[in-house]
């Protein structure tokens, strides 16, 4: 994150600099130029940048708490297939919550080694022996209607795990909205630099402010849009409250 | 005057597409300019400031305009992601549901519902989304006359009641889909406003600089550079099929290679 803050302000920095430098070569033509055009323009350009950013902050925000609904939701979905598990026939009932509980150690081992990919996989095999032993008991049943209860909750329970895989790893900000908001941030500075240079003051200290504010703003969009940390550690909690009260009743 | 509603830009490839903003933009500022230098060497002179004025509300305005177009491309796409992903998981359910239903009806639901998805993937590799639709329809009528003939043939209905839940999910969501893909675009009329005021404002610049007398300014390329790639992020957020949605087919991806993985 650091890295890529300091390597925002350079770059904002460089644009600057390579537009006043080709300012001033500019005010050298015989034929000048006046500043007020380059003004108006510079202005419009620093006002679409400023929007641009503004919207895209608001996109990575609101899908920040689209993540923690997705978090909340799947393990309530985990509690409620565990104690739903209760309306199925010995020996799946013991069965299906022994694999409860190992799928919520393993989502947790996977919290703490950092290998999501191997979750995802693995949670993958969970739910399919989830499944064979849900239907297994389904045909043992003397009471479908329940079983069938318990089936619909272990299909929101996978139908969320996917889910929050899904929104917290792959739904980020497409590349080409990156690719823009680069591309536009480099040229508007670059036409502040641009008026800077064709007016013949000397460099503004000010430009400094400015790329520190333009580069935190980037970055902060960039840090709420990635797989968040905070977002680890509350889905670890999560998963350790769940392994707590599914460990209750047998102590 | 008639046109369709949507995808007035669709038919263009998106760099030919930012390749022919810029040109316009240039080709409206170059006019603008010589315009203005025209008329600054008329006896009764304009005052730069009146048109400077003017022209910084257009461009104000012009800013405003596209940063908003902007957000609602960008919401579309959110929606049309989400959607995609409730999707895959109706299908998902639905395909082990057929796990309720007696043989040969499990294995002839879980084929189609695999066929299913393979319409789409491969509508999404070629580009071409003609056949989903009709397709889509057939399966749909298929998985129900299967669904129904393993009700008939069941002991248990309650179960069978399950899987046919879960079957109109999946009909459900893809109309949903439907709409969400061919609907939730911006409009032929907005694209048409966005590049009138383009070529306006750029025109007004232009004229703006000519009257000044000087030469032309550099920054005019950064501008229309700007400008045409806001423009083209736009087009290729608001294309259902071919921009970069494309990208966000996973879900659908990982369901696939989860329903083979028992079959080979």
């Amino acid at each position: 994150m650091r890295g890529l803050f300091v390597v925002m302000v350079i770059i904002v920095l460089l644009s600057f600099e390579g537009g006043f430098r080709v300012g001033a070569w500019k005010k050298r033509w015989p034929k000048q130029e006046q500043e007020v055009v380059a003004r108006t323009m510079a202005g419009a350009m620093l006002g679409l940048l400023a929007l641009m950013l503004a919207f895209t902050f608001g996109m990575a925000i609101s899908r920040f708490d689209v993540r923690r609904q997705a978090l909340v939701d799947e393990t309530n979905a985990i509690r409620t297939t565990y104690l739903r598990a209760n309306l199925l026939p010995e020996p799946q009932r013991a069965e299906i919550r022994r694999l409860l509980r190992e799928y919520v150690e393993l989502r947790l081992e996977a919290h703490q080694s950092r290998q999501f990919e191997r979750a995802h996989e693995l949670g993958e095999e969970w739910h399919a022996r989830l499944w064979s032993e849900a239907i297994a008991a389904e045909e043992k049943t003397s009471s479908p209607v329940s079983a069938g209860h318990f089936i619909q909750s272990l299909n929101e329970m996978i139908g969320l795990s996917t889910k929050r895989i899904m929104i917290g790893f792959w739904f980020r900000i497409p590349d080409i909205i990156w690719i823009v908001l680069c591309v536009i941030t480099a040229l508007a500075v670059a036409s502040i630099g641009y008026h800077a240079g064709l007016t013949g003051t000397s460099r503004s200290f000010v430009v400094l402010a400015f790329a520190v504010v333009f580069s935190a703003v980037m970055v902060l969009i960039v840090d709420i849009d990635r797989p968040p940390r905070w977002m680890l550690k509350a889905s670890q909690d999560a998963f350790i409250d769940l392994r707590n009260m599914m460990a209750a009743p047998k102590r | 005057m008639l046109m369709e509603l949507y995808g007035l830009l669709d038919d263009f490839p998106i760099l030919i597409l930012f390749v022919a903003t810029i040109v316009i933009a240039m080709l409206s500022y170059e006019g603008g300019f010589r315009a203005g230098r025209w008329r600054s060497r008329r006896p009764e002179r304009e005052e730069e400031v009146v048109v400077r004025s003017m022209v910084g509300t257009m461009l104000g305005l012009l800013t405003f305009i596209l940063a908003f177009t902007f957000w609602i491309a960008a919401t579309h796409f959110e929606a049309a992601r989400q959607s995609l992903l409730t999707q895959a998981n109706a299908i998902r359910t639905a395909y082990l549901r057929a796990d309720l239903l007696p043989e040969p009806h499990r294995m002839e639901i879980r084929d189609l519902l695999r066929q299913y998805i393979d319409v789409r993937l491969d509508a999404y590799q070629s580009g071409n989304f003609k056949p989903v639709f009709p397709r889509s329809e057939e399966l749909h009528s298929q998985l129900w006359s299967q669904a129904i003939a393993a009700r008939e043939k069941t002991s248990s209905p309650i179960f069978a009641g399950y899987f046919i839940q879960s079957l109109n999910d999946v009909i459900a969501l893809h109309t949903r889909q439907v709409t969400v893909r061919q609907e939730f675009r911006i409009p032929n009329t907005i694209w048409v406003v966005i590049y009138v005021m383009m070529t306006l404002a750029t025109a007004s610049i232009g004229c703006h600089g000519g009257l000044t007398e000087a030469s032309r300014p550099l920054v005019a390329v950064a501008f229309v550079l700007i400008i045409s790639a806001v423009m083209t992020l736009i087009a290729d957020l608001d294309r259902p099929r071919k921009g970069s949605l494309r990208v966000s087919q996973q879900a659908l991806i990982d369901l696939r290679n989860s329903m083979s993985a028992p079959n080979r």
